[in-house]
């Protein structure tokens, strides 16, 4: 039966919206509003194209980002968690490359029997945004041979924005690294202890490598916002070699590419 | 060209950007090609959101491409007919996209794309009416001034229309080109494909475009469904569409002509043949172009 009242522009939309992000066969408030030609494609298969479309895309884009975590788990599985994301987390970004943000936590939730997937997860969608994180101005080892180390102390570093820091239980980079060749990955295992690791752009290039747990709480600090001394400080009072190992560090993050100035405060 | 040499929405005289020649959509299969050589290709069209990112490969392969071929810019999520106000946020990105690439023009498409903050990444049809038709102008009307140049729009494919229209869809595209005056990028094959898919003539669509105002055309392949065709752009360009296109070309003269490939991406060379095939069709019949006809007096 058709509406007697025209719809708004507004109400239009929405209908459609809720019907594209719907199940599927709910496609009862939006046929009275199409044009039905005689002979012509009957109205709910003209909606189920986009219905279909909006799903394949936003799969398209899983399947690409989540390369590794797709090949790993299998088209099928990965299918079915590309469903349970597109079916609870509507795009809410212009960019198509966004959407995925809450993927790892998803495949960490919906599949327990599988941890090593969700850290698999974690690495895709860690070098995915390493990608094309902002250029921001780095700081290099021609900066470092200007200043004391005191001076160091004072400056108020952080990480580049495409840095990342995970924690991994499994041999998850083994895996990774095997599903990168296109080689049967080796058999998922448990970690003696947990392993930090660092994800970070450097020449162009998403890269990631493992870090010593000393490291990986002097970078978990510049992450948050501490800065340089009091990480150094901090790290004293665990490690008592910290501050002159935070030198070599320092040297190092500088060549990687991992370090900018912070913006001053408006207060300094 | 700096950015403010976007072509000036001022001058009522000279509405079009000049003739660019026949273009590719660039894309990152062909990366290699544009960077260490010189194909075939007067010029290349970017999908703007994927470059209105803030750093990284694809700004720094852009930059090298850009210093050596006219580029243009793409969007697909301006989202000009949604009833969500216009995002600031997204319009700051892509003006500074425009400053940093210098392109010879801007285009999106006359559709939506979601509406409440949910981004459904598809172009949605509007309904044919006064309603929408004044939205959509005031719309293009804010963009135009926000960027300082006329947008150039494109007619979108479709596979459903609504019962509230009150105009056919070339009525309502002429109209937003003439009342909002902006450009118009019209698809080819979205004709084609909106022409099988609602039963009208794509020739009448054609006719009915407004020639002076026709800065681009744009060329890709479908897939045909038996009673209905999707706009894939996975595909060679269908030998229907490349008549359509012979018929635009006589139409309207030289309008700036690009192939908009985007999956199963093949080898440049397949690329460069039909955009040969393209200029061919199009110097036989721009010889024969004939002036915008004239209304029906019966």
């Amino acid at each position: 039966m058709h509406h007697l009242n025209p719809v708004t522009l507004d109400e239009l939309q929405s209908r459609v919206q809720s019907c594209i992000l719907g199940a599927g066969h709910d496609t009862g408030a939006l046929l009275p509003l199409l044009c039905h030609d005689a002979g012509g494609l009957p109205g709910a298969q003209r909606i189920a194209i986009y219905h279909s479309a909006y799903r394949s895309r936003l799969r398209e884009v899983l399947g690409t980002v989540f390369e590794h975590t797709r090949a790993y788990l299998g088209d099928e599985p990965f299918d079915t968690l590309c469903a349970r994301q597109i079916a609870t987390t509507p795009s809410r970004s212009r960019n198509l490359r966004d959407y995925g943000a809450g993927f790892p936590q998803l495949v960490r939730d919906a599949r327990p029997d599988a941890p090593d997937a969700a850290e698999l997860a974690t690495i895709d969608w860690n070098l995915h945004r390493a990608f094309d994180a902002p250029d921001l101005p780095l700081l290099n080892a021609g900066h470092l041979a200007m200043h004391t180390e005191s001076d160091w102390a004072d400056r108020r570093l952080m990480l580049h924005p495409g840095t990342a820091l995970a924690v991994f239980e499994w041999n998850t980079v083994d895996l990774w690294h095997a599903l990168a060749q296109c080689t049967p990955p080796p058999r998922a295992s448990r970690l003696a202890q947990p392993q930090p690791y660092l994800f970070w752009r450097s020449a162009l290039r998403a890269r990631f490598r493992s870090l010593e747990h000393a490291e990986y709480q002097m970078l978990d600090a510049l992450q948050a916002g501490v800065d340089f001394a009091s990480a150094c400080e901090r790290l004293a009072r665990e490690t008592p070699d910290a501050v002159e190992r935070a030198g070599g560090w320092l040297a190092r993050w500088l060549v990687d590419e991992l370090l900018c100035e912070r913006a001053p405060d408006r207060n300094d | 060209m700096s950015a403010d040499a976007l072509p000036d929405r001022r001058n009522g005289d000279a509405l079009r950007a000049p003739f660019a020649g026949f273009g590719l959509g660039l894309r990152p299969a062909h990366y290699p090609d544009f960077l260490s050589g010189h194909p075939p290709v007067d010029w290349l069209e970017i999908l703007s959101e994927n470059y209105m990112v803030q750093g990284g490969k694809p700004l720094a392969v852009l930059e090298r491409i850009r210093a050596d071929h006219p580029v243009a810019m793409h969007g697909v999520s301006l989202s000009i007919g949604s009833v969500t106000p216009l995002d600031h946020e997204y319009l700051n990105q892509l003006k500074a996209l425009a400053r940093r690439i210098e392109p010879m023009w801007i285009s999106d498409h006359l559709c939506w794309t979601g509406v409440h903050g949910v981004n459904l990444h598809d172009l949605y049809p509007l309904p044919y009416t006064e309603e929408a038709l004044r939205h959509v102008v005031a719309r293009i009307r804010d963009v135009q001034d926000f960027l300082d140049t006329r947008l150039v729009i494109e007619n979108v494919s479709s596979y459903l229309t609504y019962a509230a229209s009150e105009m056919s869809e070339e009525a309502f595209v002429r109209a937003v080109a003439e009342e909002a005056d902006c450009l118009l990028l019209l698809d080819v094959n979205n004709v084609y494909v909106s022409a099988v898919n609602h039963g009208y003539s794509p020739t009448q669509f054609i006719d009915a475009m407004p020639a002076g105002r026709i800065q681009q055309i744009h060329l890709a392949g479908h897939s045909d469904h038996g009673g209905h065709l999707i706009d894939t752009h996975d595909a060679p360009i269908a030998e229907a569409v490349f008549d359509l296109y012979r018929h635009a070309c006589r139409r309207f003269g030289p309008a700036s002509t690009m192939i908009e490939r985007d999956d199963a991406i093949p080898p440049l060379a397949e690329l460069t043949d039909e955009l040969d095939r393209l200029r061919r069709i199009a110097a036989e019949a721009y010889v024969r172009s004939s002036p915008e006809p004239q209304p029906c007096t019966t």
